[in-house]
């Protein structure tokens, strides 16, 4: 990490409300926001090897616990009800409306999800992308959809992505990789992945006007 | 199970969009690509409602049903208490 994004990140730790230097011009990846967000102490409670994508809308945090490997594409996570504060107004009441969001251990919430107080999801979850989760989601499973309800089991979806890579033509590649992202085989990558997706269509040599 | 597997044969083409000429009893449908991990339950659910039976979350597997024909062995070899057939 370099010196200014260092800089960028004791500050965000230290004056929150300057977070977002550190996610502009930081640049900060989602294990490195994830990793900040835990050293500053926002959540209830917060495992290790997560990912939170810097654009997450994650409200409430001290009510909101993360186990481990849970990673957070760009999604709203809320603790609170914010109508409550209409009825309060409009009926001349002093009502409280908030819940826990407990997000246990190997979690994926997927891009576009809003994730509503009083839920716990998982162990072992996948809500996916565009999904409204307001109630539980069982260990083990995949939801899908507004309101979000049970779709499939994770351990299929292993199996799946399984028999799927064992057809990929960038195999060995994959296997070869040291991390979930390797500068040193991406381009190779792409070239291959590219190759598979458009196999009957080769790409066009871009028109020059020549004939103009 | 004959009945089985001509519910799935022609739910697959109707309800589940997979191509008849594609579709073959040994036909690998999750693998292959055929249907997406998000129709798993659906189908799951269909299986359930077929043999008026519940299916255990840990029965749910590719090896269960990645195809008719493993579909009809799996609710062949459930015991009578997982099914009320």
């Amino acid at each position: 990490m370099n010196a200014l994004k260092q800089t960028l990140r004791q500050l965000a730790i230290r004056e929150p409300r300057l977070e977002g230097l550190y996610r502009r011009i930081g640049k900060a990846g989602g294990l490195e926001w994830a990793d900040m967000l835990r050293e500053r102490g926002d959540f209830y409670a917060m495992g290790n090897d997560c990912y939170i994508e810097p654009d997450a809308n994650i409200e409430d945090r001290a009510y909101i616990r993360l186990g481990n490997n849970v990673r957070i594409a760009t999604c709203a996570i809320l603790g609170h009800d914010g109508a409550v504060n209409m009825i309060n107004r409009a009926y001349g009441l002093k009502l409280d409306s908030v819940g826990k969001v407990d997000i246990r251990d190997n979690v994926y919430i997927g891009y576009g999800c809003i994730i509503l107080p009083g839920v716990t999801i998982g162990p072992n979850a996948i809500v996916a992308a565009g999904s409204v989760v307001r109630s539980d989601v069982a260990e083990g499973t995949v939801v899908a959809g507004v309101p979000a309800k049970a779709v499939g089991r994770v351990s299929m979806s292993v199996d799946m992505l399984k028999a799927k890579n064992d057809k990929f033509p960038w195999r060995h590649l994959i296997d070869k990789r040291q991390s979930e992202f390797d500068p040193t085989l991406e381009k190779e990558l792409q070239r291959l992945r590219a190759q598979y997706f458009y196999a009957s269509s080769p790409p066009q040599e871009p028109d020059k006007g020549g004939d103009k | 199970m004959e009945e089985l597997r001509n519910a799935l044969r022609s739910a697959l083409v109707s309800r589940f969009g997979v191509k008849k000429s594609l579709l073959k009893d040994e036909t690998a449908l999750f693998s292959a690509g055929l249907l997406d991990s998000l129709t798993v339950m659906e189908l799951v659910g269909f299986v359930e409602s077929q043999i008026d039976g519940e299916i255990s979350p840990t029965d749910i597997t590719l090896d269960n049903f990645d195809s008719i024909e493993q579909i009809v062995r799996f609710v062949a070899r459930m015991k009578p208490k997982d099914s009320a057939q």
